[in-house]
């Protein structure tokens, strides 16, 4: 960018909001990828915007000037999205953090992007309602970037993703005008009222429009949460566990999946954890009214007896947070299963139909043992999403050459099997050449929605294979 | 560490951004290079030879309160305060150190012209500062000084150093042990109620206690500017003035000069491998005072008199995440009678001091510990117990600020207080 157009910027949204120093530009040049710490993706600009009418004003610049706009949350994604690739104004929404409105008798929330995750139901809590997507990174996630990228997480199993949760919401398009999708002055929980807008913007990733507000629906806290923990010989066993479960009439809040790599770092990382040694390690968990969770909890270490070398379940709060542990340590274990190695993020995120589930753990093991590379699983497993950690050795150039090739061949396997190669963590630029496969002509269509929203192409171009 | 260690321990961040949840700076400014990913990949880009200039990395890596918060819960296990100290090494290395902080250091690096000019400065204080009514330890400028804020309300230097109004040995009939006691600044020059609070206490314990005069200054607002050559000599001095003592323990009165015997003194004098292995026997019978009184020498709770008091305990950053000491706090402050604990929403919350910090970014340092004083408000606690003298300035300040009546006192205060309650047979109370 031009040093006039840098000035024209100051003049229009205050030079406080403007940054443009070497340092200030390199904090915005990353993400979580790994992509992202092998290549700088330096924006001339960061604008950190405290109001929307300065990011409408913004807007009408960078339109008029053709200069690339990249919006961003709190920079935890994995796949490049919020980086630019050619320069350009990167927007820090982290400042539009606001809870505009609370109002759960109507089950609604209104709140601007910038608001954190965790934040979020930690305001709410006293209410006794909650947001119920459940990202991993909740505590530093935005909410903007949930809904741009339609995080889930581990409940999805019976919550759904974010996208079942926004219900309308404010968008600065390219050329400076303001929508509101859902209806204008609409606060109904539902609506048929025309295409559906709103969810065209959900897991757009950024590239149609900057997201300004959000009106989301809440639920009632559940009274009471349980557990069951099941250990299988057999991965196949374990997916035909999760199958038999919901075959059995039970929808878990959540099943999450350790394969034997991670019970291994997790044991490692905290050696005192309750955890059986097994190929795979599943964790059922069950919400709702105290009669029904323990009932449930039951039924399931039943249905898993069969199937199981190990089952144990519980609803007494302090034991549930115990059989919970090594789910909650293995994201921090994974990095730590090989001293001096790290935990990269690159093919993190396949997802296949539950009857695959055993096929694909198996798979990604014998894709990190054709590399020497130690792959630390775990996900998802009701959805069929799994996060595989591969630990390497940054500063070997061998090593970062094949944990490329690793990410590859994993996702091509999760598309053999009938999957996809992101579950909830969005395409950005590191899947985007897996978008002709996936979509065929359907991309086609998404290039032409793409064009009609944003015909310059400056909101977060050269994304997602568009 | 070396610039190649350095550019290796950056590595391990995966920049997932768990430091956002945690960082106290990054809390109030919600802009990235503020928090210790930001600044750990600007250094990490600096060392790999990107055009980053200098200063402005400087300034970067300056708004950070090495509170340890983000180390605390780093899923890869980074300790970003310490490669943040590290990178302000390499730049001082590199660039020498700014003005204000040359002078001052150099001020600091002699002992007997450190305390000349507290002694001037001691005197000067009658004329410049303004001491504040109902509040013993609180002070503002009549005139303008560099460095300080005129509105922050700062505890005026005592009218003698601790130091100077013992004898180097403060002996006991029968001690059960004996330890050295260090002092750190805050306490001889400032806070030496806290000082004398811990040599009744120990000596109520049968603990002879040695004050070695010339110890000085533990250098941890030095070296953690990037000063190492500083660092070193203050580590040096320190260990040779201690090292020949014939002592059970070293005793200290703050997290951070803790910190610097335990962690840094072992570190910082490594091209010394006789010292070195001195100073890290040393630092292996370090202790805070809570520590000393709760793991190793467990006080004589007989002798605690009744102390009608409401407290809550603030954690200092360096005494709970860098020493590991908050439990043996509260097992100290449980044991005197007549006190109750009401523990605030994040006792280990940082409370925005982070020594020179708040100097430097006073504005900052005040909005992070408004968080602090409501917390502190909100548990109707009249006395706020911690461990570090910075700590117990700034939330002092924020009190004054806020108008809040409550006193701050060192730990070991209250249990000077109680061992003087059952003394005179009576009860003290605290409130009001």
């Amino acid at each position: 960018m031009e040093r006039e157009q840098i000035q024209r910027l100051q003049s229009i949204a205050g030079e406080q909001r403007i940054h443009f120093s070497t340092a200030e530009r390199l904090c915005y040049a990353y993400d979580s990828s790994l992509d992202a710490q092998l290549h700088q993706y330096l924006p001339d600009v960061v604008f950190t915007p405290d109001d929307v009418s300065e990011i409408v004003k913004v807007m009408q610049f960078c339109h008029d000037q053709r200069i690339p706009v990249i919006p961003r949350g709190a920079g935890t994604g994995q796949c490049g999205g919020a980086v630019p690739i050619n320069g350009g104004v990167v927007i820090d929404m982290c400042q539009l953090n606001k809870v505009l409105s609370v109002d759960t008798d109507n089950l609604q929330v209104t709140v601007e992007p910038g608001v954190v995750h965790a934040d979020l139901n930690a305001q709410l809590a006293g209410t006794g309602f909650y947001f119920p997507p459940d990202p991993g990174s909740s505590k530093m996630a935005t909410i903007g970037g949930m809904i741009s990228y339609n995080a889930s997480g581990m409940r999805a199993a019976k919550y759904g993703t974010t996208r079942e949760y926004v219900l309308g919401l404010e968008v600065v398009l390219a050329d400076g005008t303001v929508i509101t999708t859902g209806g204008q002055h609409c606060n109904a929980l539902k609506t048929v009222s025309g295409y559906d807008l709103t969810k065209l913007f959900v897991g757009s990733e950024g590239t149609l429009g900057i997201i300004t507000k959000a009106r989301l629906k809440v639920m009632p806290l559940p009274e009471k949460k349980g557990i069951a923990i099941a250990a299988f010989a057999q991965l196949a066993d374990a997916g035909r566990a999760v199958v038999e479960v919901f075959r059995q009439r039970i929808v878990p809040s959540a099943i999450e999946i350790l394969d034997a790599s991670a019970v291994t770092a997790a044991k490692a990382y905290k050696p005192g954890i309750v955890l059986p040694d097994a190929a795979a390690v599943l964790f059922f968990e069950v919400d709702g009214p105290p009669p029904a969770v323990s009932y449930l909890a039951q039924r399931i270490a039943m249905v898993c007896r069969d199937l199981a070398q190990h089952v144990d379940w519980t609803d007494e709060p302090g034991k549930v947070k115990t059989l919970w542990e090594a789910r909650s340590v293995v994201g921090a274990a994974s990095g730590r299963v090989r001293p001096g190695a790290t935990r990269v993020y690159i093919g993190e995120d396949i997802c296949v139909p539950i009857t695959k589930v055993g096929a694909a753990l198996e798979g990604i093991q014998a894709i990190g043992k054709k590399y020497d590379t130690i792959i630390v699983t775990y996900g998802h497993v009701a959805d069929g999403n799994f996060h595989s950690a591969p630990v390497i050795d940054l500063a070997n150039q061998e090593e970062i050459r094949k944990v490329q090739q690793v990410a590859d061949e994993i996702q091509e396997m999760a598309l053999r099997l009938g999957g996809t190669v992101t579950g909830e963590h969005g395409v950005g630029i590191v899947r985007a050449k897996y978008m002709e496969r996936e979509h065929g002509t359907a991309l086609a269509v998404m290039r032409r929605i793409k064009q009609a929203l944003d015909p310059d192409n400056i909101i977060n171009p050269g994304k997602m294979g568009l | 560490m070396t610039s190649e260690e350095l550019q290796r321990d950056l590595e391990r961040c995966v920049r997932c951004g768990k430091c956002r949840s945690v960082c106290p700076v990054f809390q109030e400014t919600d802009f990235e290079p503020t928090v210790a990913r930001g600044k750990l990949a600007l250094l990490r880009d600096y060392l790999a030879g990107l055009r980053v200039p200098a200063e402005e990395l400087a300034a970067v890596l300056s708004r950070c309160l090495l509170c340890k918060s983000c180390a605390a819960q780093c899923p890869s296990g980074v300790h970003g305060d310490e490669l943040i100290a590290a990178g302000r090494e390499l730049l001082v290395s590199r660039r020498g150190l700014p003005v204000g902080k040359k002078v001052s250091f150099s001020l600091l690096q002699h002992r007997r012209i450190f305390d000349f000019c507290l002694s001037l400065a001691t005197w000067g204080q009658k004329m410049g500062l303004k001491r504040l009514t109902g509040r013993s330890t609180a002070a503002v400028l009549r005139f303008p000084m560099p460095g300080l804020t005129r509105r922050r309300v700062v505890a005026p230097l005592a009218a003698r150093s601790l130091r100077s109004q013992y004898p180097p040995v403060i002996k006991v009939d029968q001690p059960r042990r004996t330890v050295a006691l260090f002092t750190g600044c805050m306490v001889n020059y400032i806070y030496t109620d806290a000082g004398r609070a811990a040599i009744d206490v120990l000596t109520a314990n049968r603990v002879t206690v040695l004050l070695p005069r010339l110890q000085h200054c533990c250098g941890f607002p030095v070296f953690t500017s990037g000063d190492t050559v500083r660092g070193q000599l203050l580590a040096r001095h320190n260990v040779q003035v201690f090292a020949a003592l014939p002592v059970d323990a070293i005793v200290t009165l703050c997290g951070s000069c803790g910190s610097a015997w335990r962690f840094d003194y072992p570190r910082l004098l490594a091209d010394d491998p006789a010292l070195r292995a001195v100073a890290q026997a040393m630092a292996a019978k370090t202790y805070d005072i809570c520590e000393f009184l709760s793991d190793v020498l467990p006080l004589d709770a007989d002798g605690l008199g009744k102390v009608d008091t409401t407290v809550t305990i603030h954690d200092p950053c360096h005494l709970a995440r860098g020493m590991g000491v908050a439990k043996q706090v509260r097992r100290l402050v449980t044991a005197v009678p007549g006190v109750k604990v009401v523990e605030m929403a994040e006792p280990g919350r940082c409370c925005g001091a982070g020594g020179s910090f708040s100097l430097a970014y006073y504005d900052l340092a005040r909005e992070i510990n408004d968080h602090k004083i409501a917390d502190i408000v909100h548990t109707g606690a009249d006395t706020v117990l911690t461990g570090c003298g910075s700590c117990r300035m700034h939330i002092n300040d924020g009190l004054s600020q806020k108008q809040q009546p409550q006193q701050v006192l060192h730990t070991v205060e209250l249990l000077a207080l109680a061992y003087s309650a059952k003394q005179r047979g009576q009860t003290t109370s605290q409130a009001g």
